[in-house]
């Protein structure tokens, strides 16, 4: 492997890795939970990693889009259709290696369609809750990589773009309403 | 807008004293104009219904609710609805004093009418001294750890008033901690449910919300009533803790709030910081058209927080445990026996080993793991607002209080509660002594239904005309206030039942 090819992954890597915490975290709260269930170590540390692993990826795959310019930030609506399909498919990954740890076969607790659809039910939520930590936690640490990291300082820059432009549209329409009124006042004169 | 014609019944003392434009409002000093900053984008994730959320999704979303969807069945969940939706307008009507001028609705109503103001003095120092409200979530985390609750809650109680000295900023410390736990809970919910429920359990509890009218057998008895009356009060926020909201808003720099300086921490505090925060707050030109176009942006703001951030969360956190508690009514239904039998103060325990039961320990240890998260971002949100609101109201309105300065009188109010807490929670009854129960818990509501009558009061006597709220907001906490005392009354006269719990 090239030393250029490493640092761009490097740099993806970097790039990826608040995203990726934020997914993770529900991987940590799958295996807390069945530890203190006392369900034992081994399934534990088995729903931990199998919905750990998916969701960080599809985590930190949230901020590389959104760094492409493929999702918008700080838009919730793009983030709920990601979830839509990444929490169902993270959700599957999890059952189905429980399945394996448990019985040596794959299987869900449910009819495939029915626990997708369930999963996909839930996934505007946790988007909700991904998207909200998002904010908070990216741009400071965009902030802090941005002058090593090109595709940081690009994300960190449409972070700057999308507030100057909420800004501006904000303007415009103050601007278009206000002119509306006086054209109200002029016509009623 | 000026000082000849801006009169709220309250001539100026000397207007040729000052050739400053001020709008009079009620009883205390005039208000000066100012200029009203430019609102932000209204679609926003950061802000202080962080505070609202931490102090609402308590023990109503995660015990009461639950437990009543556990006995009556999905369908009761309308009133949850209704609960919520009134909560949220509230909110709305809270924050119109707060932007309008920088100041605590506590402020507002000893504009109106000072004992009016001393009232929800006594009843914060009466209700929320006591640590009760964090022996539930130190006793589930009691229950998951067999740490004695005692000695989690003393650790808890010293460090947040350590952490709340040293601090900088006290708001952006905590607006930052609260964003992360409610994150943290939200995202949990969505995975809990997830790993718990089914698809029929989700759509019995969306379509329960919906089930308007239904009124279960059982309900109107002495044993049950009280319960569902106090869950839709305790539905969101619940008690002083909307009041509390104005104080956060002010100190995140919303509208008008943003000519009143942040509050540091006693450690940081220099006698600048004495000497900075005004005695009253500020007033813009309604009369300008410029203004009022802020003050539209500013309330699109406002309206985005209280019906997408705050009704949502509350929404989707709360739908987690119903379907949590769906199922475990599906799987042991003896749960529904042993709750409508149970002991209420027993309810909690009752709950964990319902869901226990019900799915495996998984559930039980799931239920107290999020009361205990619950309960820690509840008593870091209340110990920073009831020290926060005395301190205003003391500030504010007691002669000399201006020279020991708001962050002396916040640290004093802070360590105060802090030291009488711990005694308590070692030596004392956590949820006060029994011989007052009663008359917390009818206090509690009581102040719900009367800042309803000090909203309408304050929103439309202090403020100028063109931002008062209009006559379906007025009519909507009009009925919060119907609802929330004559609720409270008929349940004490016809039931005997103050407690709401």
């Amino acid at each position: 492997m090239s030393t250029v090819t490493s640092s761009r992954l490097a740099g993806l890597g970097e790039l990826m890795f608040p995203g990726a915490c934020i997914g993770a975290a529900a991987g940590v709260m799958a295996g807390l939970m069945t530890l203190g269930a006392g369900l034992g170590a081994g399934l534990a540390a088995v729903n931990a990693l199998a919905l750990g692993i998916p969701m960080a990826l599809f985590g930190g795959g949230y901020t590389l889009l959104c760094a492409r310019g493929i999702l918008l930030v700080g838009v919730f609506a793009p983030a709920a259709l990601y979830w839509l399909i990444a929490f169902p498919v993270s959700r599957i990954v999890q059952e189905a290696s429980a399945a394996v740890y448990l019985t040596g076969a794959p299987g869900l607790s449910d009819d495939l369609w029915a626990f997708a659809a369930y999963n996909a039910l839930l996934a505007p939520g946790l988007a909700f809750g991904f998207i909200w930590s998002h904010e908070r936690f990216v741009p400071p640490w965009l902030m802090r990589i941005r002058d090593h990291n090109p595709l940081a300082a690009g994300l960190a820059q449409a972070y700057l773009t999308y507030a100057a432009r909420a800004y501006e549209q904000k303007q415009r329409k103050d601007a278009q309403r206000a002119a509306r009124k006086k054209q109200r006042l002029a016509a009623g004169a | 807008m000026d000082v000849e014609n801006s009169t709220s019944g309250v001539p100026d003392k000397d207007p040729s004293t000052t050739t400053e434009r001020v709008w009079q409002a009620g009883g205390l000093d005039p208000l000066p104009i100012r200029k009203l900053p430019e609102a932000p984008p209204s679609i926003h994730i950061l802000g202080p219904t962080v505070f609202l959320l931490a102090l609402g999704v308590g023990m109503g979303e995660t015990f009461m609710w639950p437990r009543l969807v556990v006995v009556f069945g999905p369908d009761i969940r309308w009133f949850f609805l209704i609960g919520v939706t009134l909560q949220a307008v509230v909110m709305l009507e809270m924050s119109r004093y707060a932007m309008a001028t920088g100041e605590s609705i506590f402020t507002g109503a000893a504009r109106v009418f000072k004992p009016l103001m001393w009232f929800f003095f006594v009843a914060a120092a009466l209700i929320y001294i006591w640590p009760g409200h964090m022996s539930a979530g130190a006793g589930a985390f009691e229950n998951l750890t067999g740490i004695p609750w005692q000695i989690t809650g003393t650790i808890a109680l010293i460090c947040v008033a350590v952490v709340f000295t040293l601090a900088r900023v006290i708001y952006d410390l905590l607006e930052n901690v609260l964003g992360v736990t409610i994150g943290l809970l939200v995202i949990g919910s969505a995975v809990t449910a997830a790993m718990v429920g089914d698809l029929d359990d989700l759509g019995a509890t969306l379509q329960g919300m919906f089930a308007f009218g239904f009124i279960p057998d059982g309900m109107m008895t002495a044993a049950w009533f009280p319960v569902v009356v106090g869950s839709i009060a305790f539905a969101g926020p619940s008690g002083m803790q909307q009041m509390w909201y104005t104080l956060h808003l002010r100190e995140s720099g919303a509208a008008m709030g943003s000519h009143i300086p942040k509050l540091p921490g006693l450690a940081h505090a220099k006698e600048s910081d004495v000497v900075a925060m005004p005695a009253r707050g500020f007033m813009f030109d309604t009369e300008d058209s410029t203004e009022m176009q802020k003050w539209k942006g500013w309330r699109k703001w406002v309206t985005f927080d209280a019906f997408v951030l705050f009704w949502g969360v509350t929404m989707l956190v709360t739908i987690a445990f119903t379907v949590m508690a769906l199922k475990a009514a599906e799987l042991n239904p003896t749960v529904q026996e042993t709750l409508l039998e149970g002991d209420r103060d027993a309810a909690l325990p009752a709950m964990a080993d319902a869901f226990a039961s019900a799915g495996g320990e998984a559930l039980g240890w799931l239920f107290l793991g999020f009361i205990s998260l619950v309960g820690l971002n509840a008593t870091l949100a209340l110990f920073d607002s009831f020290s926060r609101g005395q301190a205003d109201m003391v500030f504010n309105n007691i002669k000399g209080a201006k020279k020991i300065g708001m962050p002396r009188l916040y640290a004093a109010f802070l360590w105060g509660v802090v030291i009488f807490g711990i005694i308590i929670v070692n030596w004392g009854p956590a949820d006060g002594p029994t011989a007052v129960l009663d008359i917390l818990a009818f206090l509690s509501t009581f102040a719900m239904g009367a800042y309803c009558v000090t909203l309408l009061l304050v929103n439309n006597r202090i403020l100028p005309k063109p931002i008062r709220p209009g006559i379906l907001s007025n009519v909507i906490i009009a009925i919060g206030a119907f609802f929330y005392l004559g609720m409270l009354f008929y349940s004490v006269i016809v039931y005997g039942v103050a407690d709401m719990g």
